[in-house]
């Protein structure tokens, strides 16, 4: 018995001893290790993002180094992470607006970067309908980084480093546009922020304090037609009753639809994280949460495509004011911020 | 070099009618199949002879202009017999351009069947637009893409003109919009004249010659002289008016043996 065990047991472990060396053989063009989108506890289920793009721990690296290279820029140094910094859930601390190569200004405020798997369309006007290609608009503007994809191609095909990348995760080492635009998505579709106080308190492992609870009852009377949970939007595009600022004069939605009713109209930005992506508003006028809420209160503009929410401006007292702040603080996601797997590659 | 035009067997065999019969409405047929070639010869043409980019010339509405870049996508071909059986071909898009001579033949690996007709879409489908990062023809780094405004721009002119109030006479024609009610997707439909057909031989290749007359751009459907919109870049109704006398510009000229 303890024979017959020996003789087919000794034989298959050889067998898988040469199968292994023969996996490490072929590790450079070998399968990618497939990764699974984590989608938080209450949330819906996200857009196909990764239906042509399957997701795996290469193509995710290699995208998640590309984030973070500046030669992705005209002048070698602008990365999508220059504007979009991870300890500001992936907007820009402090900026109003983001600089671009040569010392240019955008035109509007860099949004935080998370849970863009559920998002139908993307930018402040939704010009942008799938994730893929969103990276062609920054690459190429020339007040963000200014540069021709072509040449982007060049640099990284000449970097020996990528093409390892490229070879581990698509299995051969050419970088084409594709390969560069599905490896950012891998890496931009795995930003998921689902894990604030907010959702430890949904899922019965957190409580709030007494000021949060009745901000969430303020927040849920006032804000949470348009700042839909659990992604806090709706996906929507409305004019909340901001006048446009000469010379950038932008007419948002409208610039896409060419639509009358779009003029004015921006993105409801999702109000995850909203303590670490001051300023706010499409354009970064305001520094602080509070002087948005008192911009719902009594900056409200009027104007024909004035979202009808709005026609009156909302009717938020000082006390409900201070108890908003307080719940929009459990928003705040840290472990998302600090996850390891999203910070520069060493 | 002489064109021998429409020069074909006029009669069609017994073996043919079968396997007509045999065939469904519509075949597939992989732009890899062997023999039964037809190479399509795509000819810029403006003014009367053809394009090259810098030479001065006049659109029917009399204005002169130097072309500067002449793009258009064309995918989608298929050649239909007498009785409209359509053999449709699944090479994926192509783009033409008016500066790179090798971009102007489109190769098809036909059937056995005579056709009477060559069809082809100008301009990338809808599924196309919103499908995230593609490849070959339709990759973003030829510049045929929107980068602010996803999509494709189907046909791209460009040159310059006294007649233009852009910068330096520019004028600009970036043609594109999927959306409903601003598509600017054409299907073109070449028949050879009436009463003839082509066959293609098993081991012989054929040419059809097929201009792209860019005055119809100009005008053919409407009136577009350069002087009213030097500049379209954006979907939307002007787009679309540039899209119909774009379907327009195709002429087939002649079908040849090689």
């Amino acid at each position: 018995m303890r024979n017959a065990l020996l003789h087919t047991l000794l034989p298959a472990l050889a067998a898988l001893a040469v199968w292994q060396g023969c996996r490490k053989d072929a590790a450079a063009t070998g399968p990618a290790t497939p990764l699974t989108l984590e989608v938080p506890a209450g949330f819906p289920s996200p857009q196909p993002v990764f239906r042509d793009n399957p997701l795996t721990r290469e193509g995710f690296e290699l995208g998640r180094r590309l984030f973070y290279d500046g030669r992705l820029a005209k002048d070698g140094t602008t990365s999508c992470a220059s504007c979009h910094q991870p300890f500001a859930a992936f907007a820009t601390f402090d900026h109003a607006f983001s600089h671009g190569v040569d010392n240019s200004f955008t035109t509007r405020n860099a949004p935080g970067l998370f849970n863009m798997a559920w998002y139908p369309e993307l930018h402040w006007d939704g010009g942008v309908n799938h994730l893929e290609v969103q990276p062609l608009s920054p690459i190429t503007a020339a007040n963000e980084m200014g540069e021709t994809v072509a040449a982007v191609l060049r640099k990284l095909n000449a970097d020996s480093r990528y093409r390892q990348l490229a070879s581990a995760a698509f299995g051969d080492d050419a970088i084409d546009s594709q390969r560069l635009l599905k490896a950012l998505a891998q890496f931009t579709g795995s930003l998921v922020s689902g894990n604030a106080k907010y959702d430890r308190v949904r899922r019965g492992t957190d409580r709030y304090t007494p000021a949060e609870e009745a901000g969430y009852t303020v927040f849920r009377a006032k804000c949470a037609t348009c700042h839909r949970e659990p992604l806090f939007t709706d996906h929507t595009y409305r004019h909340t009753g901001l006048a446009p600022y000469p010379g950038i004069d932008d007419a948002g939605r409208m610039r896409i639809t060419r639509l009358a009713s779009d003029s004015l109209r921006f993105r409801v930005p999702s109000l995850r994280n909203v303590m670490l992506t001051a300023p706010y508003g499409h354009d970064g006028r305001f520094h602080t949460v509070g002087a948005v809420i008192d911009h719902y209160r009594t900056g409200v503009r009027p104007g024909p495509t004035l979202d009808p929410l709005l026609r009156y401006g909302l009717s938020i007292s000082s006390n409900e004011r201070a108890d908003l702040i307080q719940f929009l603080g459990t928003l705040t996601d840290t472990a998302f911020v600090r996850d390891p797997r999203f910070a520069e590659p060493k | 070099m002489k064109p021998d035009r429409m020069r074909w067997t006029p009669w069609i065999s017994v073996g043919c009618w079968l396997l007509a019969t045999l065939a469904s409405c519509s075949k597939e047929t992989s732009a890899e199949a062997p023999g039964h070639r037809l190479d399509i010869r795509f000819r810029p043409m403006a003014d009367g002879i053809p394009l090259h980019y810098g030479d001065t010339c006049a659109n029917p509405q009399g204005e002169t202009y130097r072309p500067g870049m002449f793009r258009i996508y064309l995918g989608d071909f298929s050649l239909s017999d007498e009785a409209g059986i359509q053999t449709h071909f699944t090479g994926g898009y192509h783009l033409l351009d008016a500066g790179d001579s090798a971009s102007l033949t489109v190769r098809l690996h036909g059937g056995a069947r005579p056709f009477r007709r060559i069809a082809f879409q100008v301009g990338v489908d809808s599924a196309r637009n919103v499908s995230g990062a593609q490849t070959g023809a339709l990759d973003p780094v030829h510049g045929m893409f929107w980068t602010w405004n996803t999509g494709y721009i189907n046909i791209r002119l460009e040159g310059t003109s006294a007649v233009s109030d852009g910068p330096g006479g520019r004028f600009e024609y970036h043609i594109g919009g999927f959306r409903s009610g601003e598509a600017t997707r054409r299907t073109v439909a070449l028949d050879l004249p009436a009463g003839q057909s082509h066959r293609l031989e098993v081991d012989g290749r054929s040419e059809a010659w097929v201009d792209i007359d860019l005055d119809r751009f100009f005008r053919s459907a409407h009136d577009l002289p350069i002087a009213a919109a030097a500049r379209v870049t954006a979907p939307g109704p002007l787009a679309v008016r540039y899209a119909d006398n774009a379907a327009r510009m195709f002429i087939l000229s002649a079908i040849v043996r090689r």
